[in-house]
């Protein structure tokens, strides 16, 4: 916070001269600078959002390029899924495995004290 | 900055809001800036209102402001982009960014000079106000006690009393009222046009700007009178039941990813509750050393004093106990009692008696109050009233 004697030395050291606040400038002149100023950034701005555009396409592209990866290598592991999931499948229902389940029963039933 | 009296552009964006742009406009024709030479310029947005355009360009004239319409909306940061290199083809020094529904006070332009000035690396100085974000100093009803050019200038002198130019670092501006040293662009850039039609470019520079080592300020000495959503609710820029737009916030939070723990952190600093304190106090006594003030000893309704009107009236904590409250034109403030002297205390705080004290009700503590006020040599009234509570 500002001490006060700072502040009156501030407000002293000012040139007391109230003056009258003013146009920016005679009122064709400031349209024709405005608008010189306003055509001349608008085409800047026009580059930028154009250059934005293509920054976001290729983005675009390359994340969907990405994703196109991404998905290839799920439905490829989906698939190596499903053949294993298949496999297991027909060995937990075969006779062998059925077979080998009653024989550990039995064994379990015959070693208890 | 160049040599003689410093420029400053006043750049007021403005799109539709007949209420508030002519008391606007007036106001900030009315400063009477002392150490600086100021240029209005209000950039109308192409406001669709019929007519609106046509009386406003001709109440620029008449009060010798500068006024340009664009051809077609162009959105706020566009919009304030005009002002920005404006300011910097006219070889300004400095450039205010400015709401159409403020009121500043006439000395504006230098405090917020002053606070710039205070250091080269403030990027910007946002005004102090009732409505201005996280940073207001809050009001109970601003339209009713501060939406007047007589009151903005005293809240302002006031204020400027207690901080001076000290600047107050915040996570970000504010562009309802804010000034940018105008050299300080040609590092930082202008508002981004991203931001469409408007909401988040200026916390977008703000934090552009302190990665460039620069400071983004708040001046707490700038006071200025703040409507707020004056034209962007008018516009249909902000989505219902929102106070900014979501898609730009999402924006910031892809650029600057740490930015509201920042925020979060400042909030917990307490700085903002000691500026709040340091106000209030200020506001309260400067306006009882001019116009005095009165003690209400009774659980009266909560008093709502005029301009002019200093007001101490008791009311219960959380324990119930009572604690004395200052209320002057919407601010209030609860007064520290020490050592339970509530007398002793009300007086220290104002360093001075009260003009009047009033007690309504029988109790008998209330009494044993005025008492202690009489025997200071103050004035009591008693009136009949009916007990405090049921």
């Amino acid at each position: 916070m500002a001490e006060p004697t700072k502040q009156k030395a501030a407000v002293a050291g000012r040139t007391q001269r109230a003056k009258q606040v003013s146009a920016a400038a005679p009122s064709a002149d400031l349209d024709r600078e405005i608008d010189r100023l306003s055509l001349a950034q608008a085409l800047r701005d026009f580059e930028v959002a154009n250059s934005r555009v293509i920054d976001l396409t290729q983005r675009l592209i390359s994340a969907n390029e990405r994703a196109d990866t991404v998905q290839r290598d799920l439905d490829s592991l989906r698939t190596e899924h499903a053949v294993l999931q298949a496999r297991h499948h027909e060995a937990v229902t075969s006779g062998a495995y059925r077979l080998a389940g009653r024989l550990l029963l039995l064994r379990s039933l015959v070693r208890r004290p | 900055m160049s040599e003689g009296p410093r420029r400053l552009l006043f750049a007021i964006t403005v799109y539709n809001g007949r209420d508030v742009v002519p008391d606007c406009l007036r106001s900030a024709a009315a400063m009477a800036p002392e150490t600086v030479d100021v240029d209005v310029l209000v950039l109308d947005d192409a406001s669709p209102a019929p007519g609106f355009s046509g009386e406003i360009e001709a109440l620029c004239a008449e009060l010798k402001v500068g006024y340009y319409r664009t051809p077609r909306n162009l959105g706020i940061p566009r919009n304030v982009n005009l002002g920005l290199l404006r300011a910097l083809e006219g070889g300004y020094d400095y450039v205010v960014i400015a709401n159409s529904d403020i009121l500043m006070p006439n000395l504006l332009c230098d405090h917020l000079v002053e606070i710039a000035d205070s250091d080269e690396r403030i990027s910007s100085v946002t005004a102090w106000s009732n409505n201005v974000s996280i940073y207001s100093l809050p009001n109970g009803a601003p339209d009713r006690f501060l939406a007047d050019q007589e009151r903005v200038n005293w809240v302002s002198s006031s204020i400027y009393g207690q901080f001076g130019d000290a600047a107050v670092d915040v996570p970000v501006g504010i562009s309802f009222c804010i000034l940018i040293p105008v050299p300080l662009l040609r590092h930082v850039g202008l508002m981004d046009p991203v931001f469409g039609r408007g909401y988040c470019e200026e916390t977008d520079w703000s934090l552009r700007a302190q990665s460039l080592g620069y400071r983004v300020c708040l001046g707490p000495s700038a006071f200025v009178y703040h409507r707020g959503q004056g034209s962007t609710s008018e516009a249909g820029v902000l989505p219902a039941g929102h106070t900014t737009v979501p898609e730009n916030e999402r924006i910031i939070d892809l650029r600057y990813p740490l930015f509201r723990s920042q925020v979060d952190a400042f909030i917990r600093s307490e700085i903002l509750e000691v500026l709040v304190a340091d106000a209030r106090r200020k506001l309260l006594v400067d306006a009882a050393r001019e116009w005095g003030y009165d003690v209400e000893l009774g659980w009266s309704p909560e008093p709502s004093p005029e301009w002019g009107e200093i007001t101490v009236a008791l009311e219960p904590d959380h324990k119930g106990r009572p604690v004395p409250v200052a209320r002057f034109i919407g601010f209030a403030q609860r007064i520290p009692v020490i050592d339970d002297d509530i007398t002793t205390s009300i007086i220290e705080y104002f360093s001075r008696k009260p003009a009047s004290v009033r007690t309504v009700g029988p109790e008998k503590p209330l009494h044993d109050l005025a008492e202690a006020f009489a025997s200071l040599g103050s004035g009591v009234v008693h009136e009949i009233g009916y007990p405090a509570r049921v």
